[in-house]
């Protein structure tokens, strides 16, 4: 659905370079911390920014190349950007429905009474949840094939980010052609959604992996030094010193179960993953 | 294009307030002249419409708005759009005025429509260089840019018209040089509108 080719982004002091696949029916996440290219990604694939190169493939056309048909397929919250606060809901339905053909007009109702959102209050007076959601709704009203979320969760408390989250995987399971492309900073949230997961780190990507494979085949081995010496290295991503000894994160929780029943061995979440992977060496 | 239209619309009648006042004090400016009042009321008119740049600018709405499914071109095709529309308005609106006022004063005349109709291309090509100049700098270093711009036109608008009434063949058709040459500039403006926010990073 989407190919990002040796795409290269430099600014005054940061340089996005990158690869990376979107397949069709996937839940992608994208995670990294704050500054790390997530947003410039977002805004690459958007054509919002000029790359200086590499090419970016959507709906197997370059981005440069998308119609109006193709746009209208795509669906869009950014963390920082929506419509102007000083509209109210009656005026975004509307400029919704003049937008897209597709446009669903019950379901944006039907979600916006259950979400209890005010519709005649101009955004401004709004709470972040309530915009949150306000944004959410306008990317999946008008059937897109394709949702590409920067933080849609950012700054909500765990009720609304469920109600959002929730929200996506009823849009998944509406067609299996859909498509997501989600990030966040949150590894919870992608934990519970997302097939795969890129991480990103000072604009590169560090790691893909399935998320099953994280959960269940990724590993946090705590050693001491003499046992650092001697453990088969061979499967080990990162290592980091502690004062035990060393932290390892490996991909073979099962090989070190097997061969060294003695050390200690932490599953880990995504967030111990993405810890190891930018603080490890 | 209709929901950018509908997005500008809706932007506009936010300030419908304004728009009261604005006729209220279109009234006061019969008393510089009629002429004064139609480019004022065009010109407050427009200025709504101009305004919806500041609202799609404001809270970083620019990178959503460019998601929707629309490209640059047209973001530049509504808004010059928008413009045109509104100086129709405008101009309806003060030929009202004006007409309404030769009435009461027992001047009804023709001269009034001709002489305003000649001012409608340069009102258009006045606000429409906004356009291109908010784009590139921004709302508050435009309104400087925008003085000087404004001056350029008229001082070198001028200095050509003044040099073609002196060319005899061509000073017979001085009116339609003039429009063409403001066609001219609207169409180099809108260019440089599409160029600017084609290249623009948001």
């Amino acid at each position: 659905m989407i190919q990002i080719k040796n795409i290269k982004k430099s600014y005054q002091d940061f340089l996005l370079d990158c690869s990376l696949t979107i397949e069709k029916g996937s839940v992608t996440g994208i995670i990294g911390k704050n500054g790390a290219g997530k947003s410039t990604l977002y805004k690459a694939i958007l054509n919002l920014i000029n790359i200086d190169s590499g090419n970016i493939l959507v709906f197997n056309k370059d981005i440069k190349e998308l119609d109006v048909k193709d746009k209208a397929d795509i669906g869009v919250v950014l963390a920082d950007s929506f419509f102007s606060s000083y509209l109210n809901i009656k005026d975004i339905r509307k400029i919704m429905m003049d937008s897209y053909e597709t446009f669903d007009v019950t379901f944006f109702d039907k979600k916006v009474n259950e979400f209890e959102l005010p519709v005649n209050k101009a955004i401004k007076s709004f709470s972040f949840g309530m915009k949150a959601k306000l944004k959410m709704l306008c990317a999946l009203s008008h059937n897109a094939k394709i949702l590409l979320l920067d933080e849609p969760t950012l700054g909500l408390d765990v009720i609304a980010r469920d109600e959002i989250l929730e929200l996506l995987r009823e849009y998944m399971a509406k067609a299996s052609d859909n498509t997501i492309m989600i990030s966040s900073h949150i590894a919870s949230d992608l934990e519970s959604l997302c097939d795969d997961i890129y991480m990103i780190d000072d604009g590169k990507i560090i790691l893909h992996e399935d998320t099953d494979v994280l959960l269940s085949n990724y590993a946090i081995l705590k050693v001491d030094d003499q046992t650092y010496e001697s453990i088969d290295k061979n499967y080990i991503y990162k290592v980091k010193k502690e004062d035990y000894g060393y932290a390892l994160l490996t991909n073979q929780k099962q090989f070190y179960y097997e061969n060294y029943p003695k050390i200690v061995i932490q599953n880990c979440s995504i967030d111990d993953v993405i810890y190891m992977m930018i603080k490890g060496k | 294009m209709k929901g950018l239209l509908t997005k500008d619309l809706r932007i506009i009648l936010l300030q419908k307030n304004t728009f009261f006042i604005m006729i209220i004090a279109s009234l006061c400016m019969i008393n510089v002249s009629l002429h004064t009042m139609v480019m004022f009321v065009c010109y407050m008119l427009c200025g709504l419409a101009i305004g919806t740049l500041s609202y799609d600018d404001f809270d970083n709405g620019m990178p959503y708005i460019l998601c929707l499914p629309i490209t640059k071109k047209k973001y530049i095709d509504e808004k010059f759009l928008l413009v045109f529309f509104t100086t129709l308005l405008g101009f309806i609106l003060a030929q009202m005025i004006g007409y309404i006022y030769l009435f009461i004063n027992n001047n009804f005349n023709i001269e009034f429509f001709i002489e305003s109709l000649v001012l409608l291309p340069l009102m258009y090509l006045i606000i429409t260089i906004q356009i291109p100049i908010r784009l590139k700098f921004g709302q508050e270093k435009s309104r400087i840019i925008n003085i000087f711009s404004m001056i350029i036109i008229v001082v070198t608008g001028t200095l050509i018209i003044e040099a073609f009434a002196k060319i005899e063949v061509l000073a017979r058709s001085i009116e339609i040089i003039y429009f063409i040459l403001l066609l001219i500039a609207i169409f180099i403006i809108y260019k440089i509108s599409i160029k600017i926010i084609s290249s623009k990073q948001f």
